[in-house]
């Protein structure tokens, strides 16, 4: 026998599908030769057909062998699950999963967790009415009628409409686009759940979990580090002392963590009630701040300025309905934050590899709390201490600004080889992302810390500068001619490309 | 005969402080409004308060405070469960604030005009602003640059602390005096300065902001009982915490923060110890959100306040204390309660009055705090020669520990921050503005009886625009004028454009202005001094195509696309011209110049102005950075002149 049985990982390929702006990455861990683990992190993007997507889902169950041991869903938005939907069969027929891991706000089988579902799935269907309703207020010809004569009103117009198709998108992320409205969880999320061939029950994962001892993944250490369950960013925004959210020690930390969730989107209530409610809101009165008394006839209404037809321009009959972008752009981050964060650390070369889904800053600010001396005694572990030995980051949220922490994410990132992987790609985006994504300071930060080895699912259409004067491409390059001549031909030859994936070879 | 005044009452501050032992008795207070006659609304000749719900499809009976018992009781009793006096509060507060404005400034307010599209069609006038009390169903409130209108809504509160606001009950921002300001002020600079939403440069949003919640904050000063109470129980110290330097509290215990001011003058440290804001240079540098940068400047002007308080009110001290400055445990006695109110309330409305009349003196576009601070000077200068308890010292001061400074000044004094009066000028250019001067001693005594709103304004527009009868300011300034480069200079504005690269773009129409704001002003001093002025700015666009930082040629935004490296800028002037010399005379013109000006007028095609490029440098770098989350996804790209309309600014 040999001193060392153990099959230590050598290299890891990363393999990003091009499916569209979301995620769908493969990882195999190698040892030498041998491919001793492989992993999935989500399958999605914002929209495609069954037909534009399935070549994509082939060739990934095709390069898996049909089997994955680890299938990772981050967290519950179209950009991430969509392809278990439209790929339904090949999934179910053609790939097994050995585990299934999710963030601990996936778990339904707890009340609590259940309930706080429910109560989202609220907010989710009100924002899906909403979104429709604007759509069609804003090509209506009376909403045109409103704008005539006033300057510029073409230029509103579009403004107004390209509003509600940013609302509309941001819908699109949390509903299933084939049902009215909210009926549940997202198609995509329920069969990578429950329809496919899987071998262990789901884990759910929790801040300050540590995987270790897998098979197949000799000398690895995953380090959880969200869905947060400490909140206190929550309470920190969002009042003074002696106003506070006060913080019971007696809570579960779950519980709180919950509270804060609702406490984020419970503003709009009122708004979610009055979108959900069928029926006439005019004659129900338990929509209304006030009684039925208060309520003027209708004569009185049509003397009133406000039926004034010269003064059509100043009604406000659909600015109410703006508020929904208000609660999206609220559920995004949301939802956003609670994608599940792992850090994969290779316990001999102390590199780390940092996937975490679309988590925004609450969460990478929740990451420097984790106390992980607590899990590991003895040692003096810290969050910041994973972070500065990270070589391969794979970008949050599609190179958004609030997808890279900086002071508590990029520039904790110190390793000299590292490499980052984004997922963007505007021939498939949400017209109302374009104006975020890429978010320049991010990437010019990512080209300067990676030399220029940042790999973008898409560089089509992508400028460095905001007058598009610059193709970002030009911009790769440049960085590039900041590697030594080996450094830069030994990072080109770690990559393939073809028209499916770009996959990049991560030395360990 | 009618009375005086309408007396209404209303809530000082917002409802929670009705359900505070502490607070409820000096919560409740009459406005006094300037009599007028009012339609049910209610609907008068600034304000028009049409309280349709579109989320419910339903309008709200509207209140007539002509009613019996409204008129005996001054007006309903504040309640929030009932509509009517909703449509009261916002009633009272916004006409209160109008009329500070209209005493401040000795003149009638004007809202923005609509501005039109199509055949002939330029701008309609707009008697009244329009306020909707109940228009969503969201913590926020905006003003509504489009409609003319304020929109505010109400939502079911998630506070922080249950102690002081029920969990789900429903907070109405219609019912907060200081959100009613703050919005009636943002369609009152509209009025004045419509060019002051175009992010020119970091202050300017962040202007707006601030001027709203100053005017919100100082009216808190002009409450008498609110303003005893406080002093009572901050014993007269105004630097601590208190009711009067706070705006929106029910909001923001229901939601987290309002407007800029709730960390502007100090927060609470982890023992629950109120600390005032230490001023810091640094912010103003490096902080660019508009709410935060105009807490800055919010800062900056209750500080100068507390100066002016603590000067006035020495001697009192002195006298309460026989000289030993330590007050006595114990409450105060009612006396000198009552005159140190004197005394807050005198400083604050000198305070609101100076920044108010400051408006008149700020260029018409592209304004910097520095350049409030020149006008809040030289507007005070003119009117009150001897500054006696060193106000404008003050403010100075203030503003010079916040590292605000005007640009292109050798020092702070009082005299170099003062805007300078042109002097010895050419006499080809003293016979151009004699000209002016002529049209506009006519237009004065047209003006000088009338009252009413609209017939001034179309007045105006005649003078403007010209008829068969007048020629109108435009076309005398076009035709008649000898221009000289002297007065390109002065006005920062270009009159032809012979010295000006446009590259292989077409010019087809001379240089065109606005004439915006043309207004007769009186004002009176504090000590009884008159100031007559007639004001009214030029503004002129232009495009400007810059490469890699360098200028390379001009554009005409009118009739071209926006080329790669194109921007659309402004320059605009603001005329001052002094009525009460012997002879009318050009006494300011504050302006934001198009070119960079040289001694003399050379061959050379003239550059554009340094402030140009800074423009550029910030609209194309700095403002994508700080553009709002919300703005970035919804308003649809950096350069979207919608983007910044105040409800995205006002999201939060």
């Amino acid at each position: 026998m040999p001193d060392n049985p153990k099959k230590n990982i050598t290299d890891v390929k990363v393999r990003m599908y091009k499916m569209g702006t979301g995620d769908c990455i493969s990882l195999k861990f190698l040892h030498k030769a041998e491919t001793t683990y492989t992993m999935l992190f989500d399958c999605g993007c914002i929209t495609g057909s069954k037909a534009r997507l399935t070549p994509f889902v082939e060739e990934l169950i095709h390069d898996l062998d049909g089997h994955v041991d680890a299938l990772v869903i981050t967290h519950e938005h179209q950009d991430h699950v969509l392809g278990f939907q439209r790929c339904e069969e090949l999934f179910v027929e053609g790939l097994s999963v050995g585990e299934l891991w999710m963030g601990w706000t996936e778990n339904d089988a707890k009340p609590k967790v259940k309930k706080w579902k429910t109560e989202y799935g609220q907010k989710k269907m009100a924002l899906a009415r909403a979104a429709k309703q604007l759509n069609e207020d804003v090509n209506s010809s009376e909403f045109n009628n409103q704008l005539a004569g006033s300057l510029a009103a073409n230029e509103l117009l579009s403004f107004h409409q390209k509003f509600a198709n940013s609302v509309q998108g941001f819908a699109d992320l949390h509903v299933n686009e084939d049902e009215k409205e909210y009926k549940g969880p997202l198609k995509g999320m329920q069969i990578a759940k429950e329809e496919l061939d899987r071998q262990h029950e789901i884990n759910y994962l929790s801040p300050r979990e540590i995987l270790y001892d897998i098979e197949g993944l000799d000398g690895v250490r995953i380090f959880v580090l969200g869905p947060p369950t400490t909140h206190g960013e929550v309470a920190k925004e969002s009042g003074e002392v002696g106003e506070s959210y006060q913080h019971n020690k007696q809570l579960d930390p779950e519980d709180y963590a919950l509270d804060a969730l609702r406490f984020q989107i419970q503003d709009s209530d009122y708004f979610t009630r009055t979108m959900n409610f069928d029926g006439d809101v005019s004659s129900d009165t338990t929509l209304a701040p006030f009684p039925a008394s208060t309520f003027a006839s209708k004569s009185t209404l049509r003397k009133s300025p406000y039926e004034n037809t010269a003064e059509a321009w100043r009604r406000i009959d659909y600015e109410w309905l703006q508020s929904s972008a208000n609660l999206a752009l609220r559920m995004n981050s949301l939802t956003n934050n609670l994608s599940l964060v792992l850090a994969i650390e290779f316990e001999e070369s102390g590199k780390v590899m940092l996937f975490p889904g679309d988590a925004e800053f609450g969460s990478w600010e929740s990451w420097q709390d984790i106390q992980w001396n607590e899990v590991l005694p003895g040692s003096n572990l810290t969050t910041e201490d994973l972070l500065n030995r990270v070589v391969f980051y794979k970008v949050a949220h599609h190179l958004s600004h609030n997808g890279t922490a900086q002071s508590l994410g990029l520039e904790m990132m110190e390793h000299p080889d590292l490499v980052a992987m984004a997922t963007l790609n505007y021939d498939v985006i949400n017209s109302g992302w374009k104006s975020t994504m890429p978010n320049r300071a991010i990437l010019k930060a990512l080209l300067e810390r990676t030399k220029g080895r940042t790999i973008i699912q898409n560089t089509d259409h992508l400028f460095f500068d905001l007058d598009d004067e610059i193709p970002l491409t030009e911009k790769i390059a440049e960085f590039q001619g900041r590697m030594s001549a080996d450094e830069l031909q030994e990072y080109t030859n770690s990559l393939i490309e073809n028209d499916k994936f770009v996959e990049v070879s991560i030395k360990i | 005969m009618h009375p005086r005044n309408r007396n209404l009452k209303g809530y000082a501050f917002d409802p929670s402080l009705s359900l505070l032992i502490d607070t409820v008795d000096i919560n409740t207070i009459d406005y006094h409004i300037p009599w007028e006659e009012l339609k049910p609304g209610p609907i008068g000749e600034y304000v028009e308060v049409v309280d349709y719900d579109p989320t419910i499809k339903q309008m709200y009976q509207p209140v007539d405070l002509n009613g019996e018992f409204e008129l005996v009781n001054s007006g309903l009793d504040p309640s929030e469960s009932n509509p009517q006096f909703h449509q009261q509060m916002v009633y009272a507060v916004a006409m209160v604030t109008i009329k500070n404005f209209e005493k401040a400034l000795g003149r009638k307010l004007f809202w923005a005009t609509r501005l039109k599209e199509g055949p002939g069609a330029y701008e309609d006038y707009v008697p009244r602003l329009r306020i909707y009390p109940h228009a969503i169903r969201e913590a926020n409130a905006y003003y509504s640059p489009l409609k003319k209108a304020v929109l505010f809504g109400y939502f079911s509160a998630t506070p922080n602390n249950v102690a002081l606001q029920m969990p789900g009950s429903l907070v109405f921002t219609c019912l907060s005096h200081d959100i009613i300001a703050h919005e009636v002020t943002h369609a009152i600079l509209d009025g004045l300065h419509r060019e002051y939403n175009q992010p020119t440069n970091p202050d300017v949003l962040a202007f707006h902001e601030a001027f709203a919640d100053i005017i919100a904050l100082f009216q808190h000063f002009t409450f008498p009982d609110v303003l005893k109470h406080q002093i009572s129980r901050t014993r007269g110290n105004l630097d601590d915490q208190n009711l009067l330097g706070q705006l929106a509290q029910q909001f923001g215990v229901s939601i987290g923060r309002y407007g800029s001011l709730r960390n502007a003058l100090g927060s609470y440290d982890e023992s629950g110890q109120w600390v005032p804001q230490k001023p810091d240079p640094a912010e103003y540098q490096e902080v660019m959100e508009p709410h935060h940068r105009g807490s800055i400047l919010v800062a900056a002007v209750f500080e100068a306040f507390l100066t002016i308080y603590k000067r006035r009110i020495q001697d009192l001290l002195r006298i309460a204390t026989a000289g030993s400055g330590v007050m006595p445990e114990g409450e105060l006695s009612p006396d000198l309660v009552n005159r140190l109110a004197n005394e807050a309330s005198k400083s604050a409305q000198h305070v609101l009055n100076m920044c108010i009349r400051a408006i008149d003196y700020c260029p018409p576009v592209d304004i910097t705090f520095g350049d409030f601070l020149r006008a809040i000077i030289t507007a005070d200068f003119d009117l009150a020669d001897d500054d006696k308890f060193h106000y404008r010292l003050a403010f100075i001061d203030s503003f010079r520990r916040r590292g605000i400074y005007p640009t292109n000044l050798k020092n702070l004094s009082e005299e170099s921050l003062r805007f300078p009066s042109p002097m010895n000028l050419s006499d080809d250019t003293q016979r151009s503005i004699r000209i002016l001067v002529d049209f506009l001693k006519k237009y004065r005594e047209r003006l000088l009886y009338e009252t009413e709103r609209e017939k001034i304004f179309n007045i105006t527009k005649t003078y403007i625009a010209g008829s068969s009868n007048v020629t109108g300011l435009h076309r005398r300034l076009t035709h008649k004028f000898k221009i000289t480069y002297e007065f390109e200079k002065l006005t920062g504005l270009v009159f032809n454009w012979e010295k000006f690269n446009f590259g292989d773009s077409v010019v087809r129409d001379r240089p065109s202005f606005q004439i915006q704001n043309l207004r007769l002003v009186s004002r009176v001093g504090p000590d009884g001094k008159i100031v007559n002025q007639i004001v009214f700015s030029l503004i002129q666009r232009i495009g400007v195509v810059i490469r890699s930082g360098e200028f390379v040629h001009y554009y005409d935004p009118r009739h071209e696309e926006r080329p790669i490296g194109g921007i659309e800028v402004q320059g605009g002037s603001t005329l001052i011209f002094d009525l009460d010399s012997e002879d009318v005379r050009l006494k300011y013109a504050i302006s934001k110049p198009l070119f960079e000006p040289n001694r003399s007028d050379g061959r050379k095609t003239r550059l554009p102005s340094t402030r140009i490029l800074s423009q550029y440098q910030f609209q194309s770098e700095v403002l994508p950075t700080t553009i709002s989350e919300f703005a970035s996804y919804f308003g649809i790209g950096h350069d979207n002149r919608f983007g910044h309309m105040f409800s995205i600014l006002h999201n939060h």
